[in-house]
């Protein structure tokens, strides 16, 4: 009795957000209701899952970490990706239903994540040779870093594939078949910590992303795809490039051959090579991001693609330009980019906050105007990356979650209107808060976490990175100003935003086309509701999110401070020679990749292993 | 004495193309006579492809796995393979590269299987002539001697001639048979020239006899004339390079490929292919591995460099302004020789790794190519084949499972992880990086960017494009050996991009005992 | 300052309040039992019109029923909000102070807070301060009741008339809104159009469509070269064949130089080459050059020396090829006078001080190796 009870007690959150789901709305319907009730729950379940639990912290043992989880949460998408190619194409209610499905369960799995306290190091480790002979190995990890990201993706990923569904009809199955494909493969980007295993990842994203720009797209949706993966390729080859500089570099020096990220973190290459496989490094990933001068494919991208497709590309695809910037730029070419780091916060300033919010101001296209004030926000979260300090990364990580929330919901709302009036032109709206009043609320309320008002997640983000911008030491003498003219990007995200919004929903309804708008049906306000509820509970409560993520963040900021010097020590003493440092000790270095020589007896040759099977 | 199983991959090819000829000339030729009348009936194999095609594929592919089961026991285990020194070389490599000819062929086979009888040209002495060609490129690829490599290369390129003009009917056949016929005749002239100039110069045709001679060139008591074996060398270049079809040796190419009915197109780009690199790797590392013609002073390394990067560079360009999926296809190939260049010339630092990175790349290649070619094949029918983009515009949406096949296999082509093609060019490329080839590689890897743009083209076509009106349009044929082939073609595809680990070991293995 | 903007704000807030409440009602002309004349038409069109229709027409004369109190729904929040404004002020005072409000967004500041020195309010200052506070407060009140209420705001008037001009800026508010319009908005509207028009042409044109363009043109171009011809392809052939032999029947000398500044030994070994036969020759300084080994080609691949500090030496290198061709290649060494780290040798001049690792060469493809370039 007691325990059903206290169960009960612990219960009540969850029923109050069933009741004020079901109950608030004014909805006709009692499946709607349930619906959004259902919606609630999980919302709550969400939100009460971020708290960090007593028992937990109390407890003298860490939670046990299941090490197939990261495993499961990668490849329950993409083997339901192959699954879908073998379902009939008649029946696109079942492939949506099975998506779904697998959306969601990915989803709940992933809260498994935030029971376990991030500490500084790797969790829920998976290290599996794969192919020895090459250095190859299936490894996979998160720290508090990524755990946010991955986080992101299953949270947005089921809500944009639930929005794509009300309005892509046709063609399902190779909806859900990219869908998953692509959330497979982005998750398995985030996780990887092998070189080869993220190049195989971030290679396997293109191809559904190109599907869902090209068979959904609008009019020039063909050259938008093609700009798309030709530009990701472009900069993604280069980094093949380097990876594969830097693994024969490591042979030489170590001995044996290995593409792990803790291997390879450990290489200070000679000076020239080193400063050519940052750039290619960095090239790939600030396309991706994308960053001044190389983001015109993500406005034609954005404009093109379908709403589902647009809300991943924002959500989490270009998150993983940033991601990999830290993990990858800054944790295996500390010096480089400790020295390009002032120069890159210029063109992040210069060319994404200020340049891309002044031309997203004149954009009379509301999704074109969205996918410049990306790029704007990108380079906030470039900017507190470059800063190196731990307010500025920790901004940037947290900058990557709310453009993720904030962008992709004001995707969703113009999708909206787009499947109501099949424009987004600006100048064919006005007046909508008449006829869409909660339409007209969401959408303002979102721009307010856009613009980054107290209070909503906006805020907090960009409120570190020019903080961090501020204190830097990377930045040298030029931070000030630089957080300074960051802090001016604020004032222009709110003069182009509040200026759309003002022109589409407020002044005459002078279009008599949009007098008969519906407001939000049952289907937009579920895919809203929960990142509206998150706007609010990262920007009331943020500490939730920069508590698990502050350990990994100052280990990180630790390390490239650290390897700069390491760097710059190396190069004083001959910068022609590739130099292997000795590896960390800790909880970071588990599942370093360990000589093979040393391990085993005398190697032996390919050849002998197989003379030796045939002889038997 | 028992050279029975030894040589079991070239004689079970050799004795199946007899037999197929006695069972093509012994059976009895079935042909509609409502549909074509009488005078089609030209030979006793006629109406008859299904059978022979399917009973040479069989043959190849007993062919290809009795090549992995004699490199499975090892030549060195195998002493009886020293009596056919220096004419024949079975060593690891040679059967190797008999796996991946043996496969080509075959591929090529079951895909005339079904193309011949769909398109009206249904005629039987396209499987031996098949089966005979790819014992030439087998013989190709294991001469040791300047003798056996001339006639093995021109068994394999006087039946790949007839095969290109097999539609005798079509006078873009008969073309693309006498350009390639005439061209090829002049780089085997220049090769047997500089074949003799070498005899003249060391004495030896044997290619290890001229290795020995050349490395003997600067020590004292040597007589061996320098100048006669670089002159030879270039020859030796010329003619080998035509065979690859590297720019600016590359011209025939996109026209012979164009003109030949697509099965032999298919053999072409593979087997003809990857049999003219396997003697390219044995004349130069064997003949020529001199350190002094390794260089990058004066060798050949500095040359293929060269020629490697003209030829990706060239044929990708050219590649993208094609408006016939198969001409396109034709450039593409001419754009893989150019890759497996690369790790040609990454033998000079990294011998081990380079031929390894080349053996590998070539089977890549091999089922990749098959194929995309299969798939082309697959999308057509009679009167409607697949030529151009814009016969394949939704194509994705009309008949998926072609579709999806053919996007596999150019993703693979294009070097898209996770396929075999991927992977060969990873390979390539770290061996070029290995061999501190790092300007070679890059511009490799950029090379693959100007080519995902027209694999991309196609796949734009059929995914996202919806025919115009009134346009014709490619009806996909009916055809289990056209699928069976995508079938075998596609796991491949995929399991070489997956889980490459044992021919990777198998082609490390061969270089590096 | 402080104090005169508190007399002032005291001041302006007081006089709306007497001006809205005190003295006589100037709205409109009150009408008992008063029906809106507006209120049917606006109920038929509601659903298709917007409502600059039911603004008052300013010429209209404006007659209304008597103004009465809101109703609760908004006096309710009113009265709240009036209470806190009352006692807010001490909600953070020493006597009531309440933690929550402290620490809402501490997290973040913590992060932040290394860049950001704060003042702490002294608390012994809050009462010297608390009481001019108020004292300028019942200042402000005052000014605004005698100018407002006694006068009946005939002082106000009279100061206007005074100084037109001032009252003209001062209604105009500073005239702030025109300037901003004029300087700021207007640049960088401007400046927002060109970044348009500059991202679509400019950043675009590079990036995207002028690589595109020439990728295509050369494509369009080199198609043009395949004719179909079989003579034009055995003439490219032919070509072809020519420049592999001209490339190899040419002497290629080049060589590669191993330093060491520390210990000043230096070493040259020469590219191998089928048939080649090898003649060095160096100089000092400005002087000739001087054969080592005699002036015959031999097989000699190797010269190397010693150097004292800041000493230079030129090494020439002679190859002769098997068809007594020739070909020459050049080699400047200076060693430095102090003995810098090799880090900051010039990039030419790079040590190579081991042989272990091995050489990291770039070379252009097809080419000989450039003149003492390592990487």
């Amino acid at each position: 009795m007691n325990s059903l009870s206290s169960s009960l007690v612990q219960a009540w959150p969850y029923a109050a957000a069933f009741a004020v789901g079901a109950l608030i709305p004014r909805r006709e319907s009692k499946f709607e209701r349930f619906a959004l009730g259902i919606v609630g729950l999980l919302a709550a379940a969400f939100i009460s899952s971020m708290w960090p639990e007593k028992a937990v912290e109390n407890a003298a043992a860490p939670p046990m970490e299941w090490d197939q989880l990261l495993n499961l949460i990668v490849f329950l998408p993409i083997v339901g990706a192959v699954a879908i190619l073998f379902m009939p194409r008649q029946s696109p209610q079942l492939l949506r239903r099975v998506t779904m499905v697998i959306l969601g369960l990915d989803f709940i799995a992933s809260l498994w994540l935030l029971k376990v306290p991030m500490t500084d190091g790797w969790h829920f480790q998976y290290v599996r040779e794969w192919l020895p002979g090459f250095g190859i190995r299936y490894h996979v990890a998160v720290d508090g870093i990524s755990v946010w990201l991955v986080i992101l993706s299953t949270f947005t990923t089921p809500l944009a594939a639930y929005a794509s569904f009300g309005s892509l009809k046709k063609r399902t199955k190779d909806l859900c078949f990219s869908l998953l494909l692509l959330h497979g493969a982005m998750l398995g980007a985030f996780v990887s910590l092998d070189l080869f295993l993220f190049y195989v990842f971030w290679e396997l994203m293109l191809v559904p992303m190109l599907i869902l720009i090209g068979i959904w797209g609008g009019v020039e949706k063909i050259k938008a795809s093609y700009k798309f993966f030709l530009y990701t390729m472009a900069g993604s080859l280069l980094m093949l490039a380097a990876i594969l500089y830097m693994v024969w570099t490591h042979e030489q020096v170590a001995g044996y051959v290995t593409f792990d990220y803790l291997a390879l973190s450990r290489l200070v290459l000679p000076q020239t090579a080193a400063y050519l496989c940052f750039a290619a490094f960095a090239l790939a990933f600030l396309i991706k991001v994308p960053m001044f001068p190389l983001h015109t494919w993500l406005p034609d991208a954005h404009v093109q693609a379908p709403t589902g497709g647009s809300v991943i590309l924002a959500a989490v695809l270009l998150k993983l330009g940033t991601y990999a910037y830290i993990r990858f730029c800054m944790g295996m070419f500390a010096g480089p980019a400790y020295a390009a780091a002032a120069n890159l916060a210029g063109v992040a300033i210069g060319g994404g906050i200020l340049y891309a919010a002044l031309v997203a101001w004149k954009q009379t296209d509301i999704k074109k105007l969205i996918a410049y004030s990306s790029v704007a926000h990108l380079g906030f979260v470039m900017l507190g990356l470059f800063t190196g300090t731990e307010a500025g990364i920790a901004g940037g990580v947290l900058q990557m979650v709310n453009h993720g929330i904030s962008t992709g919901a004001l995707f969703i709302l113009v999708g909206v209107i787009y499947d109501r009036r099949h424009t987004r032109l600006v100048s064919e709206f006005g007046g909508l808060a008449k006829v869409m009043p909660i339409y007209t609320a969401c959408f303002v309320l979102i721009t307010m976490s856009s613009i980054g008002v107290p209070g909503t997640n906006g805020f907090v983000g960009e409120f570190m990175v020019i903080m961090g911008s501020f204190t830097s030491s990377v930045l040298g003498s030029h931070g000030k100003l630089q957080g300074g003219l960051a802090a001016f990007g604020v004032i222009l995200a709110a003069v182009y935003m509040l200026s759309m919004v003002q022109k589409t929903f407020f002044g005459p309804l002078s279009n008599p086309k949009n007098k008969h708008l519906k407001d939000l049906n049952v289907r937009e306000t579920v895919v809203l509701a929960p990142l509206i509820a998150m706007v609010f509970v990262l920007g009331l409560f943020p500490n939730l999110f920069l508590d698990r993520m502050k350990s990994s963040v100052s280990g990180v900021t630790a390390r490239f401070m650290d390897s700069t010097r390491e760097f710059r020590n190396a190069m004083d003493t001959n910068p022609d020679r590739a130099v292997l440092l000795p590896r960390l000790s800790g909880a970071l270095s588990s599942g370093y990749p360990e000589d093979p020589k040393k391990q085993t007896e005398a190697p032996e040759s390919a050849t002998a292993a197989l003379d030796k099977e045939s002889a038997q | 004495m028992n050279l029975l199983f030894p040589l079991s991959p070239l004689l079970a090819v050799g004795f199946g193309a007899l037999l197929l000829m006695l069972a093509e000339a012994f059976g009895k030729p079935q042909v509609d006579k409502e549909l074509h009348g009488t005078e089609h009936i030209v030979d006793a194999g006629a109406g008859r492809s299904g059978e022979l095609g399917l009973g040479a594929a069989v043959i190849l592919f007993a062919g290809a796995v009795l090549s992995v089961a004699v490199w499975m026991v090892g030549p060195q285990n195998l002493p009886e393979l020293k009596l056919l020194e220096p004419w024949l070389v079975m060593d690891r490599v040679a059967l190797f590269m008999s796996f991946v000819l043996c496969l080509g062929g075959a591929f090529a086979a079951l895909l005339a299987g079904g193309y011949l009888p769909e398109h009206n040209i249904d005629r039987g002495e396209f499987f031996p002539l098949v089966i005979l060609a790819t014992f030439g490129a087998q013989v190709l690829a294991a001469s040791g001697d300047l003798l056996s490599l001339f006639i093995g290369l021109e068994t394999m390129s006087l039946g790949v001639y007839a095969l290109i003009g097999l539609r005798r009917g079509s006078p873009r056949a008969a073309e693309a048979s006498l350009k390639y016929f005439l061209l090829g005749s002049f780089a085997a002239a220049l090769m047997l020239f500089g074949a003799a100039l070498l005899y003249g110069a060391t004495g030896h045709t044997d290619l290890k006899g001229i290795g020995e001679a050349v490395a003997s060139i600067g020590q004292p008591g040597s007589t061996v004339n320098a100048a006669l074996v670089v002159l030879g060398l270039v020859l030796n270049l010329a003619g080998l390079a035509f065979k690859v079809s590297a720019v600016p040796f590359h011209m025939w190419t996109p026209d012979a490929y164009e003109g030949a009915p697509t099965p032999a197109t298919t053999f072409m780009a593979v087997a003809v292919k990857t049999a003219a690199f396997a003697v390219m790797m044995r004349v130069l590392l064997t003949s020529f591995g001199d350190e002094r013609l390794m260089s990058w002073g004066t060798g050949w390394p500095p040359v293929l460099a060269f020629l490697a990067i003209l030829t990706m560079t060239v044929a990708n360009l050219i590649a993208g302004r094609q408006e016939s999926v198969k001409r396109m296809l034709a450039y593409s190939s001419i754009a893989h020789a150019g890759y497996v260049l690369v790790g040609l010339v990454a033998t000079m630092r990294a011998p081990a790794e380079g031929q390894a990175s080349v053996m590998f790349y070539l089977l890549t290649y091999t089922v990749s190519t098959a194929g995309a070619f299969g798939a082309l094949i697959l999308c057509g029918s009679r009167g409607a084949e697949a030529v151009s983009y814009e016969d394949l515009a939704g194509l994705g949406k009309r008949h998926p499972a072609a579709a999806l096949a053919f996007t596999v296999f150019l993703l693979s082509l294009a070097g898209m992880p996770p396929t075999a093609g991927f992977f060969g060019k990873l390979y390539i490329f770290r061996a070029a990086m290995g061999s501190e080839l790092y300007l070679l590689a890059v511009l490799g890897l950029l090379n693959s960017l100007l080519g995902a743009y027209y694999y991309l083209r196609v796949i734009v076509f059929m995914y996202f494009r919806e025919p115009a009106p009134g346009a014709p349009l490619a009806v996909p044929m009916r055809s289990g050996m056209v699928t069976g082939a995508l079938v075998i073609a596609g796991f491949l595809v995929l399991a070489l991009g997956i889980a490459p680990g044992t021919p990777l070991a198998m082609a490390l293995g061969a270089v590096s005992p | 300052m402080g104090l005169l903007g508190a007399v002032m704000t005291a001041f302006y807030m007081f006089r709306l309040y007497f001006r809205i409440f005190h003295g006589e009602f100037k709205g409109w002309k009150i009408v008992k039992n008063w029906v809106d004349p507006h209120a049917h038409a606006a109920h038929a069109d509601d659903h298709h019109d917007d409502h600059a229709h039911h603004e008052f027409d300013p010429d209209e004369a404006r007659e209304g029923p008597t103004p009465h109190e809101s109703p609760w729904q908004m006096t309710t929040p009113l009265v709240i909000l009036a209470g806190l404004a009352a006692v807010a002020g001490f909600l953070n005072a020493p006597l009531l102070h309440m933690h929550a409000l402290e620490h809402w967004l501490e997290p973040v500041f913590k992060l932040a807070s290394t860049g950001v020195k704060s003042i702490d309010p002294d608390h012994h200052m809050m009462l010297t301060l608390a009481v001019p506070g108020v004292l300028v407060g019942v200042a402000g009140v005052g000014i605004a009741w005698f100018f407002y209420i006694s006068k009946g705001g005939e002082p106000a008037a009279e100061l206007a008339d005074k100084f037109p001009g001032v009252h003209r800026f001062l209604m105009n508010k500073w005239w702030m809104d025109e300037f901003y319009e004029e300087t700021f908005i207007g640049a960088v509207d401007a400046l927002a159009e060109f970044f348009t028009w500059a991202d679509k042409w400019i950043v675009d044109g590079i990036v995207a469509r002028l690589t595109a363009g020439i990728v295509q043109v050369t494509g369009t171009v080199l198609r043009y070269a395949q004719t179909g011809r079989v003579q034009a392809y055995a003439a490219a052939m032919v070509l072809g064949t020519a420049c592999l032999g001209w490339f190899m029947l040419t002497p290629h000398a080049s060589a590669k130089p191993f330093e060491n500044h520390r210990t000043g030994s230096y070493r040259v070994e020469a590219a191998p080459g089928l048939g080649y036969t090898y003649r060095w020759s160096s100089k000092q300084g400005d002087g000739d050059f001087k054969f080592e080994g005699g002036e015959e080609f031999g097989d000699q691949r190797t010269t190397s020396f010693s150097l004292d500090r800041g000493a230079e030496r030129t090494v020439r290198l002679e190859v002769q090829d098997a068809f007594g061709h020739h070909s020459s290649w050049e080699y400047a060494v200076t060693r430095p006078k102090d003995d810098r780290p090799p880090g900051s040798a010039p990039a030419n001049m790079v040590i190579q001080q081991d042989d272990q690792g091995r050489p990291h060469l770039v070379l252009p493809p097809g080419h000989p190796a450039p003149q003492g370039d390592t990487q």
